[in-house]
């Protein structure tokens, strides 16, 4: 057994190693744990308290109280931008949970059971592909209701196509490898052909999809915020705070850069993890520099 | 050609019986009674009673299904609870503004995106292709409400050159049109510009490194004929279907910059109806989101047989 699991681990080391190599993407993952550790520890870090309401200070300029100024409640931007990014960070988190969640299982399903099985998942999800990802969300928040939990909900579901054609595809290119006949022939039962065999070689694409969806996800949530259908105030996201901003766009301009520009980096570090890790997996056909 | 497009129509058939299970079953989701919904909180028995029968809840859910899809096919979507408006016709009131919208930021996109892929995919590792390659990279994280709000703030705050929002008809004043569409018709583009940039710059450079390139450049053509008139053309291919995957993410963004610039188009007709939980109304507009992008795909299918005479065979 342990002979059959070798190539595996010893691909995994190789990915790791040309992983950690590639630059851009190790900028990537160091911002990507900043913020998370930054959203983490934002009661420790941050100077005011993020719903501190003080309408004497209302839309001040940066100064040395307040390092990007006051919002028009008066209210830290500094402060509140740190809470925010934790829940942007968690609702983009719980996004890919319930786009792998669904799309995981029907993938390895379709490509395993085959048949009826595949034809109908394999339609359903080119059918939820083909309807526009926001204007579907919104349909989705219609029948749920608002809210923070109900959108990203309903993005996680408007994206698991992307793991399920993944998930199939990386299944069907395994299932008639050698090793799985062979597995299958010694006796192996599905689940533990599946779990060990076909899975492991499925993970790393999966990962890379995880990755590219967190910038999707992230950018899905800042816009259904800004809308209004999202997060509900009192509580914060980065799209939220812009939503605001731009209330004030014509009195204070600069109120929309803060977290406008986190939205953007934070979604570039996930798109530079995700191209990293496809181009540390090789098996790709890599885009000519 | 005739053979391929009826062969294509006829297997977008299953794939739209599927979309209008999934539209119709928007209202199954809804936790709870939807009529009681519908209704809202001041309602009696009375009134959720009435609103269950004009919906049509009181039958099997085959039966409601049945009916919403006859009237779909035949062009009719229902009545809005909240307007009581028909659906369809309020969607083709809004449906110019969001045409618009989307075929000004296709345009704005797809010329920049290509200029640029050119300049950076034959030059490739120079100066320009990495700009090229980083500002695109860059492009396609940034929020599309975010550009749009800056570009707010710097010409219609700041400067006044351009009006902040609302629309106005082509047929009433084509200049006021283009003025009142530039600065949304710029957020919305620019990603598409960051990803046809991305993608007509690595198919490029992948043609140039092809036989037939090497074989032309021997024949003595000159560099632009070469780029022009035969690598151009293959590379076109991975483009246009990255124009037509745009289109789909586009009428979804939409809805958020027509919010930014108060467009009146269908973005903002499917945000009034989350509020006031307008099923008939969301239902219609995801309907006729999905019936659009899959028309769309269709086209761009078809438009790979002029750009790559092989797929005529297969």
């Amino acid at each position: 057994m342990t002979a059959l699991a070798e190539p595996t681990v010893r691909r995994r080391q190789t990915f790791l190693r040309r992983f950690s190599r590639d630059r851009l993407a190790m900028v990537g993952v160091a911002w990507v744990v900043l913020v998370l550790a930054v959203g983490l520890l934002a009661p420790l870090i941050a100077p005011y308290d993020p719903d501190e309401v003080g309408l004497l200070n209302r839309l001040q300029p940066p100064s040395g109280a307040h390092w990007m100024g006051t919002d028009d409640l008066g209210r830290d931007i500094f402060s509140r931008l740190l809470y925010a990014g934790r829940v942007s960070m968690l609702a983009a988190l719980f996004t890919v949970a319930v786009s792998v969640a669904v799309g995981l299982p029907t993938g390895v399903i379709a490509a395993y059971a085959g048949g009826a099985w595949d034809y109908f998942l394999g339609r359903f999800n080119d059918a939820v592909m083909s309807i526009p990802p926001l204007i579907l969300a919104l349909g989705i928040v219609t029948a749920l209701g608002p809210g923070l939990m109900t959108a990203m909900f309903g993005v996680g579901l408007v994206y698991s196509p992307r793991i399920f054609r993944i998930a199939r595809g990386s299944i069907l290119n395994v299932k008639d490898e050698t090793y799985i006949e062979a597995s299958i022939a010694i006796g192996g039962s599905n689940a533990r052909v599946l779990w060990r065999h076909a899975f492991p070689n499925a993970l790393n694409p999966i990962l890379v999809q995880i990755s590219l969806m967190g910038g999707f996800a992230l950018l899905a949530e800042a816009s259904l915020s800004f809308l209004g259908v999202g997060v509900q105030p009192p509580q914060a996201s980065w799209g939220s705070m812009l939503g605001r901003a731009f209330r004030e766009l014509n009195r204070n301009p600069t109120m929309i850069l803060y977290p406008g520009v986190a939205i953007a980096l934070t979604a570039l570090a996930f798109n530079l993890i995700g191209d990293g890790m496809r181009d540390a997996l090789g098996n790709e056909k890599r885009q000519a520099r | 050609m005739t053979g391929m497009l009826v062969r294509r129509l006829a297997g977008a058939v299953p794939l739209l019986a599927i979309i209008t299970l999934i539209v119709f079953s928007l209202v199954l989701i809804v936790p709870g009674d939807p009529a009681v919904l519908v209704a809202g909180d001041t309602a009696t028995p009375a009134d959720i009673a009435a609103v269950r029968e004009s919906l049509g809840l009181n039958d099997p859910i085959w039966e409601q299904y049945g009916r919403w899809l006859a009237g779909a096919v035949q062009g009719d979507l229902g009545t809005s609870i909240y307007s009581s408006e028909s659906v369809t016709s309020a969607i083709l009131t809004a449906l110019p503004v969001t045409a618009s919208l989307t075929f000004m930021a296709l345009l704005v996109g797809t010329v920049t995106g290509l200029i640029a892929g050119v300049i950076a995919g034959i030059r490739p590792d120079t100066w320009i292709d990495r700009l090229v390659t980083t500002v695109t990279s860059v492009g396609v994280a940034v929020p599309h409400f975010w550009i749009a709000m800056v570009l707010l703030a710097i010409f219609s705050f700041r400067y006044d050159w351009l009006p902040f929002g609302g629309y106005v008809p082509f047929t009433e004043s084509p200049y006021e049109w283009f003025r009142h569409l530039i600065l949304p018709a710029l957020a919305l583009g620019a990603s598409v510009a960051a990803e046809i940039a991305r993608q007509s710059r690595a198919s490029l450079t992948t043609a140039l490194t092809q036989d037939y390139i090497r074989t032309a450049e021997a024949n003595g053509l000159s560099r632009f004929d070469i780029v022009a008139r035969h690598a151009m053309k293959n590379a076109a291919v991975p483009v246009v279907t990255v124009l037509g995957l745009q289109f789909n993410r586009l009428f979804g963004s939409a809805v958020v910059i027509e919010q930014v610039f108060s467009l009146p188009g269908i973005g903002r007709l499917s945000l009034q109806s989350v509020f006031v939980r307008d099923f008939p109304m969301i239902q219609g507009i995801v309907l006729f989101a999905a019936v659009t992008v899959v028309l769309t795909s269709l086209l761009v299918d078809l438009s790979y047989t002029y750009l790559n005479p092989r797929v005529r065979q297969a």
